[in-house]
């Protein structure tokens, strides 16, 4: 299938095309107002594209005759593929990547795993995100874990941008904000005074601890959402953001 | 299930365990109680399973023999010349199975996470009856464990039951439109689950994101319910007057209304302040304005409060 048939197929992709690059600027923006810019004054942006890739047709193992043997029609041809090392090469279609490679700013680490795989994909994605294959129930992901060790403290250390937060993100201490929008609420119904009292009674009620852990389970997801989206709502409400996005 | 898990593509010559794998760990024995084995075998006897018409909502099942493998199969540990339904059958008949589907129906109508013991007998039941899936329901819901204090309030409420157990509160005559579109943001659209595994549940059906969306579900119904709500049953025939003389008493007829009245004294506090008309409103005739506008914030209030979202 041609990439663009298969980003026409996937209406969501579409609209992150369409309207991902601003949203990730204001909310770099945002992030960095939280953060007093973080390490060095720079932001880790990292895109999973959780799915299937075809790992051996993006980065082309040209040179092992192994390859051509057990893809003697899928395999991509030698001679067309973006050497990038010896006996490794990108698939034609990659030749942006090519650039940034050439240019040293994008790297490839092959041969992640780790020993048998229970091919469970349910169980594989769990694994990946996690980072760790010995934990049966992991409930923490490879970044979560990473921002528990080093970011204590930090107002809002991390944000994710999909819905629902992404396991690798799960942590036990660090609040990753995604991005609530409140006003999703508060549009509806009377503006002024009557809607002021009202969000105040909303907080009110969900910073009054209830009996029972599934209710004080709901408690504090509600109480981390409504702090979350007032944050970001003030950080958003002070960027102004310039600069043209490729479509 | 066929559709997505490649049945199409499970074919003699060139077996696809896609949809054999999900169907032992999503839907029958679970992870841990079959080899990678089994998971081929199983796939050989599914080969020829699919679907076939033109109309993507009006599918049918198909059997295509042509591309069925016929040989002799071995799926824990019985051996023949296995097709589909007899993998299905030994599958059901498995001891795991009836743990597995019994602990799923148990978290469903009892309460989640319980321990291996508790659902022991309905799994006992599933084996008794065949995989009976109705009876096995009807023994846990006459169980001691389905009116324990275990299961009170131990469920968190799917955005199907937030949105139907809500709609029947206020006397719906019906499905009001703008509920589809809010349970597709709340997470969750009716046949349309994020993958074969379903929906994750319990306290996954919450992110930030969803939650929000949970609240904006509340202030929709208390404000734009649409015409299958009337406002008498939405806001219970209380007057202006007894908003203002008696917010107490308004606040605990409305939680009779929406849960069975039981909410800690600090919570209840804050529903009647929030209630409660202020002197220079309630001074004037503008108080009647007032006491239709909170009436309908207590409504929101109390469908957001963290209470209404379990059960």
């Amino acid at each position: 299938m041609q990439r663009r048939a298969f980003m026409q197929l996937s209406g969501g992709l579409m609209v992150m095309g369409a309207s991902a690059p601003l949203f990730v600027s204001k909310t770099a923006h945002a992030l960095q107002a939280a953060t007093g810019t973080g390490v060095g004054g720079r932001i880790l942006v990292i895109v999973q594209l959780a799915g299937g890739n075809d790992g051996l047709n993006t980065v082309v193992p040209y040179e092992d005759p192994m390859y051509y043997k057990v893809r003697p029609t899928l395999g991509v041809r030698a001679s067309s593929v973006l050497p990038l090392t010896a006996g490794l090469g990108l698939h034609p279609s990659l030749a942006k990547f090519k650039d940034l490679y050439s240019a040293g700013d994008l790297r490839v680490v092959q041969n992640v795993g780790y020993p048998n795989p229970n091919r469970s994909h349910f169980r594989s994605m769990e694994i990946w995100e996690a980072g760790d294959p010995s934990d049966a129930a992991p409930q923490t992901g490879w970044l979560g874990r990473y921002l528990d060790a080093n970011c204590a403290g930090c107002e809002t250390a991390a944000m994710s941008l999909t819905s629902p937060l992404p396991q690798s993100l799960w942590r036990d201490h660090v609040p990753v904000p995604g991005l609530p929008d409140l006003t999703t609420v508060t549009r509806i119904g009377p503006g002024g005074s009557e809607a002021a009292r009202r969000l105040a009674a909303l907080k009110s009620l969900y910073a009054t601890p209830d009996e029972g852990a599934t209710v004080e389970a709901v408690r504090g997801r509600g109480l981390n959402a409504i702090t979350a989206a007032e944050t970001i709502q003030a950080f958003l409400n002070k960027v102004q953001t310039t600069g043209e996005y490729p479509q | 299930m066929l559709l997505w898990l490649d049945g199409a593509q499970n074919r003699a010559e060139n077996p696809n365990e896609n949809f054999a794998r999900e169907f032992l760990e999503l839907f029958t024995l679970g992870q841990g109680h079959y080899t990678e084995t089994d998971v081929r075998e199983a796939a050989r006897a599914f080969t020829g399973w699919g679907v076939r018409g033109a109309d993507r909502d009006a599918l049918e099942f198909s059997n295509r023999s042509a591309v069925h493998d016929a040989g002799v199969k071995t799926f824990l540990g019985q051996t023949g010349r296995w097709q589909g339904q007899d993998i299905v059958r030994i599958a059901v008949a498995h001891p795991a199975t009836g743990r597995f589907i019994a602990g799923k129906l148990f978290d469903l109508f009892a309460y989640p996470d319980a321990p291996t013991s508790a659902v022991e007998p309905f799994a006992e039941k599933f084996r008794a009856t065949g995989g009976n899936i109705r009876e096995v329901v009807r023994a846990i819901l006459l169980s001691a464990e389905f009116s324990s204090d275990q299961a009170y309030r131990a469920r968190v409420k799917s955005p199907v039951e937030l949105a139907v157990g809500t709609l029947k509160a206020v006397q719906s005559s019906g499905i009001p439109e703008w509920t589809w579109r809010r349970l597709r943001r709340i997470g969750q659209e009716l046949f349309s689950p994020p993958n074969v595994g379903g929906w994750t549940a319990g306290v996954g059906w919450l992110n930030q994101q969803t939650v929000i969306e949970r609240l904006a579900f509340a202030a929709q119904l208390a404000h734009a319910p649409g015409e299958t709500i009337s406002n008498e049953a939405l806001l219970g025939g209380v007057s202006a007057a007894q908003v203002r003389d008696d917010p107490g008493a308004v606040v605990d007829q409305f939680l009779l209304l929406f849960d069975d009245g039981r909410l800690g004294a600090t919570a209840r506090d804050v529903l009647v302040d929030y209630l409660r008309i202020d002197g220079a409103d309630a001074a004037t005739t503008r108080f009647a304005v007032v006491a239709a506008q909170r009436l309908r914030g207590l409504v929101q209030l109390i469908l957001s409060a963290p209470l209404s979202h379990v059960g």
